[in-house]
C-alpha cells in the first residue's frame, strides 16, 4: 500500500476564472514550495447554455468557439500562476454539468483530492458556499478543500 | 510546510478527517499534525460554583481524552508525530482560536460529527468553522449514517 517514496499526489482543481478559483490555485502553489509538487489538473468546465434548437440554427462550430474562448479565458490566470511557480499541469475544457463533469473527471482522473473556492460565479452570494462547491462536496469521493477569496473573508462576525 | 489543524470529537466521521491527515502527513509536502478537542461546557455556570473545579477539569480532561484516543492510536500506529490539544468552550470558536494560535494552514475536518444532522450538507461545527475561517478548509465526507443493520464494523 505504500509507495516506495512519498506518492504525488493528483489534485483537481476547478478554475471558472473567478477570485475564488484563483485562490485555490495560490493555495496550491502554497502547499507546494519547498517540496516536490503534485500532479496537478486544471478543469474548466463550461455550462452547456445553446439549447439543441438553437445550436441547429448556428454555423457550424460556433458553438465550440464560443465555450472555447470563454474555457480559455477562465484558464489563462491559473495557468500562468503555475508556470510562474514552475508546477507543471495539465489543463482541460469540458462543456457540461458543472459538478457532474468535475466529479466525473475527478474519477477518471483518480484524483487526490479537490481543492476550489467556495464560491464561483453562480448566483449563491449571501450562501456558506457556492452552488457547485455545495455539489461538489456533498458528492466528491475525494477530500474537498474550500478556498476562500481573499475579498470574500468575512468581516467581523465573531461572538 | 503545512500546519494541519484536526479537530476531532470521537465520532467515526472524524477519524475520516484523521485518515486524511495521516495521508497528508505521508505525503510529499511535510504537514506537522494538531489535534485537538473541545469539550463544549455541560454544566450551566450557575452550578458551576458548587463544584470543585478539580472535578470539573477532571471531567473535561477525561471526555477529550476518550474523544482523541481512536486518533491518537491511528496517527501512532502510522508513524505520524503529532500534539495533542484540550479546550473546553464553544467548539467553532475553539477551534479557530486554535487555528490562530498555532498559525495553521489548514484546518482538516469532517463535513459532520457527533452533532451529525441528518440530511444536512454539513454540520453545525462545520459550517461555523468554514464560515469564518481565514485559511482553507478541507472537508473530508462523512461515512454514511449507519444504518443499525450492523454494516458499521469500522474499527
Amino acid at each position: 500500500m505504500t509507495a516506495d517514496a512519498a506518492p504525488r499526489e493528483t489534485v483537481l482543481v476547478p478554475i471558472d476564472g473567478t477570485d475564488g478559483s484563483l485562490a485555490a490555485v495560490a493555495e496550491v502553489v502554497r502547499r507546494s514550495r519547498g517540496s516536490s509538487p503534485p500532479r496537478v489538473h486544471l478543469l474548466n468546465v463550461q455550462p452547456q447554455v445553446f439549447a439543441a434548437e438553437i445550436l441547429a440554427h448556428l454555423p457550424p462550430r460556433a458553438s465550440e468557439a464560443y465555450y472555447a474562448r470563454l474555457g480559455g479565458e477562465a484558464l489563462a490566470q491559473a495557468q500562468a500562476m503555475l508556470e510562474e511557480a514552475g508546477i507543471p499541469y495539465a489543463a482541460q475544457r469540458l462543456v457540461g454539468p458543472v459538478v457532474e463533469t468535475i466529479l466525473e473527471q475527478c474519477g477518471a482522473l483518480h484524483c487526490d483530492s479537490i481543492v476550489m473556492g467556495t464560491h464561483g460565479r453562480g448566483p449563491l452570494f449571501g450562501a456558506l458556499l457556492g452552488s457547485v462547491a455545495t455539489g461538489v462536496v456533498h458528492l466528491a469521493p475525494v477530500p474537498v478543500t474550500l478556498v476562500r477569496a481573499p475579498n470574500r473573508l468575512h468581516s467581523g462576525t465573531g461572538g | 510546510m503545512q500546519r494541519i489543524l484536526v479537530p476531532v470529537d470521537g465520532s467515526l466521521d472524524a477519524m475520516q478527517a484523521v485518515r486524511q491527515a495521516i495521508r497528508e502527513a505521508k505525503s510529499s509536502v511535510p504537514a506537522e499534525i494538531h489535534l485537538l478537542n473541545v469539550q463544549p461546557r455541560a454544566i450551566p455556570e450557575e452550578s458551576m460554583i458548587a463544584v470543585p473545579v478539580e472535578d470539573l477539569d477532571t471531567y473535561y480532561y477525561t471526555r477529550s481524552a476518550l474523544a482523541l484516543a481512536a486518533a491518537e492510536r491511528a496517527l501512532h500506529d502510522a508513524g505520524v508525530d503529532f500534539v495533542s490539544h484540550r479546550e473546553v468552550g464553544p467548539v467553532a470558536e475553539r477551534i479557530l482560536e486554535k487555528q490562530r494560535e498555532l498559525d495553521c494552514t489548514l484546518i482538516l475536518m469532517s463535513t459532520h460529527g457527533h452533532g451529525r444532522l441528518l440530511g444536512k450538507l454539513l454540520g453545525s461545527v462545520s459550517s461555523r468553522v468554514l464560515s469564518t475561517a481565514k485559511v482553507p478548509v478541507t472537508l473530508v465526507r462523512a461515512a454514511r449514517a449507519p444504518d443499525f443493520t450492523g454494516r458499521l464494523g469500522a474499527t
